[in-house]
């Protein structure tokens, strides 16, 4: 018993003469000084990047001219989303000859290119076959490698494709070439809902009414878009299917029917009537046309967009005296002022993140494009004076808005980063409403 | 029987000390634990962020010629709140007035693009000023405070050095205040070795943009002369910040 006492004894104290010794010896290491340095907010630089021509595998003659027309698509694909400042080709001090397809990284940072792209095809008769590479020359490694088979013809494809790749590992997200912007065009006295693809290539009649036609809405899943015309002679709502048809009529109450947006599970639509006297905002089930009134004002309420979760709308209303953005819920409850800046601000866009809401304010007379917080902090002017902007619309993914910019007393569908940098015309047109993505 | 007894009542004895013993050790192991750790816990801040060099947007000479004390980087330590300052370059309480000719010498180094002058000034003063250090030892604690403004104006060129390189475009981050810290070790020549994130920021490409600027940022420029530790290890945080105006 006493022997076992003393054991345990001694082990007692081996181990605590351990623990003793681990403190005393790691509390120096753990109590080491080390200081930290804080670096707010990088450069806005846009990614500088080198896109040299491709090779061709075997011997036939590039016919098509296909080894700079690669580049020369990657380059018009990634500036036009603001993100990349593309150097010349006549900048390049790589020797082709003398690397014999090794990259000296070198000679890459030395001329200021982050970034590399290298590519390589071969084809015979229509088939193509393309590689395609992006390197980060500054930490020397290849970023994104892709292979693209096919026919000549998908080559722009191809391109897209390699481009929405470059973006995903460069910005976190693929771009938004497969969405399309609705928008409404005059002609003559009447006007037509058209589509527009994000890079202008494609455009599309929705409406040939031959009236006056206006406000163009997508349906979450793309398929349909909602609208008003004045084809009856009452400006009517509307619901086209894009697939085909000419639209059917939805809502013909005496007076306005005006369309607002879908909610994002494309349940119900929101309408802006002005059957009860003026105008107060409503929710229409689009299958079963149930309505709901949401505003009991005496003021004018319009212009109703939903949130991205669905649970509240903004909306228009002049109930203070002066259009200003007011938010609700998705029953009309607790409504809320949202602007309190500017005597004019109308056309709210609710951003696909949620945290904000685009709307036109007009600024010595002149309508330009701002955001806001949801909280109503933080007005942000996108747009400066010179010309005029309106309504705008977010890209699904939150980086672009769609706006009507007018000079020279025309109006044009404009795309522009959500900064208010890199302003693009994409055609004739007003009132822009962006897609989702179209899969 | 009283064998019996005599060998238990030497067996309690036995426990007793050893309980004794295991007493005292306790007692004396939570006290060393104490006088171990307490420093540490007063000085908390030393160990956790240290000072914080943030900076404005635009105007960055402007606000380093505003600010025209340059200070001990361990007297506002105590600080609350590191992000509330970070609009704030250097801004510190201090009971120690910088001489004249270091404030003009941070002004140009932030202004001038040849670092290496400034290193140049840097290593002229601080052996000037470690010669004064060794002569006195009663200047001792001065010169730790020196030391430490000497190791600010370091690091007030090597922030200027990594920030220069670190880009992105506007507009591209999905929320305002994306965050990650980088742990790095800064050998005696400047070369940056042992990149690690203490905190990533869960954004790949946001983290990626900080280990190229660290990349284009390296080398930088040697440790101070007077520095006598192989390397310095040092953390970095960088904040997006992105919409701040």
């Amino acid at each position: 018993m006493m022997m076992f006492s003393r054991t345990t004894m001694k082990s007692t104290i081996v181990s605590f003469s351990a623990i003793f010794l681990l403190i005393t010896f790691l509390a120096p290491c753990q109590g080491a000084a080390k200081d930290y340095i804080d670096i707010d907010a990088p450069n806005f630089q846009k990614f500088p990047i080198a896109i040299t021509g491709f090779t061709k595998a075997g011997t036939d003659s590039d016919k098509e001219g296909l080894a700079a027309w690669f580049p020369d698509n990657l380059s018009k694909y990634l500036e036009m989303t603001g993100y990349f400042n593309i150097l010349p080709r006549k900048a390049f001090i790589e020797d082709p000859a003398r690397s014999q397809g090794n990259i000296n990284f070198g000679d890459w940072t030395t001329i200021g290119a982050d970034y590399l792209v290298k590519g390589h095809f071969s084809g015979q008769g229509r088939d193509l076959s393309v590689e395609m590479r992006l390197y980060d020359t500054v930490r020397g490694v290849l970023m994104r490698e892709k292979k693209y088979t096919g026919k000549t013809t998908d080559r722009k494809d191809m391109v897209i494709q390699f481009v929405n790749e470059i973006l995903l590992v460069l910005t976190g997200e693929r771009g938004v070439f497969n969405t399309q912007i609705a928008y409404v065009q005059k002609q003559g006295k009447n006007s037509e809902i058209r589509t527009i693809t994000f890079d202008g290539s494609a455009q599309k009649q929705v409406t040939s009414y031959r009236s006056l036609t206006l406000a163009p809405r997508w349906s979450p899943d793309g398929k349909r878009i909602s609208f008003t015309s004045y084809r009856d002679g009452n400006p009517d709502f509307y619901i086209a299917n894009l697939q085909g048809g000419a639209g059917k009529k939805v809502s013909s109450y005496p007076g306005l029917n005006l369309s607002g947006a879908w909610s994002p599970d494309g349940r119900k639509v929101l309408l802006t009537l002005s059957k009860d006297g003026n105008q107060e905002i409503y929710a229409m089930d689009s299958a079963s046309g149930y309505l709901q009134r949401l505003t009991y004002d005496h003021a004018i309420d319009v212009s109703p967009v939903w949130s991205p979760d669905g649970k509240r709308i903004a909306f228009v209303s002049s109930r203070s005296g002066s259009p200003q953005i007011y938010t609700m819920e998705s029953d009309g409850k607790n409504v809320k002022r949202l602007t309190h800046e500017g005597n004019y601000n109308t056309s709210p866009s609710w951003s696909p993140k949620g945290d904000k809401i685009a709307y036109e304010s007009t600024v010595g007379g002149v309508f330009q494009i701002f955001t806001i917080s949801t909280d109503g902090t933080n007005p942000q002017q996108l747009t400066s004076q010179g010309r005029e902007n309106k309504h705008p619309s977010w890209s699904p993914d939150g980086r672009y808005l769609a706006i009507t910019s007018k000079s020279g007393g025309t109006d044009r569908i404009a795309v522009m980063n959500v900064n208010g940098t890199n302003i693009r015309v994409l055609c004739e047109g007003s009132n822009p409403a962006w897609s989702q993505y179209f899969q | 029987m009283t064998s019996l007894n005599y060998s238990g009542s030497q067996r309690e004895e036995g426990v007793r000390l050893s309980r004794m013993i295991i007493l005292s050790l306790v007692i004396h192991l939570a006290l060393l634990t104490l006088a171990v750790f307490w420093p540490m816990r007063t000085s908390s801040p030393r160990f956790t962020l240290g000072p914080v060099y943030s900076v404005q947007l635009v105007n960055l000479s402007d606000t380093l010629m505003s600010h025209k004390q340059m200070s001990d980087p361990l007297g506002d330590l105590a600080g609350p709140s590191l992000r509330d300052q970070s609009l704030v370059m250097k801004k510190r309480v201090t009971t120690q007035t910088a001489p004249p000719i270091r404030k003009m010498e941070t002004k140009k180094s932030l202004s001038n693009p040849a670092v290496e002058n400034l290193r140049k000034r840097l290593g002229e003063k601080t052996s000037a000023e470690n010669a004064k250090a060794e002569s006195s030892p009663a200047a001792n604690s001065a010169a730790s405070a020196e030391a430490n403004t000497q190791l600010a104006d370091y690091y007030t060129v090597i922030w200027s050095r990594i920030k220069s390189q670190w880009n992105l475009p506007g507009g591209i981050n999905p929320k305002d205040n994306i965050e990650a810290i980088v742990q790095v070790r800064i050998m005696k020549n400047g070369a940056i070795t042992g990149i690690s994130f203490e905190k990533k920021s869960g954004l790949a490409y946001f983290d990626n943009s900080i280990l190229r600027a660290l990349k284009k940022a390296n080398p930088l420029p040697p440790l101070p002369p007077w520095y006598r530790e192989n390397g310095l290890d040092l953390g970095i945080r960088f904040l997006s910040s992105d919409l701040r105006r």
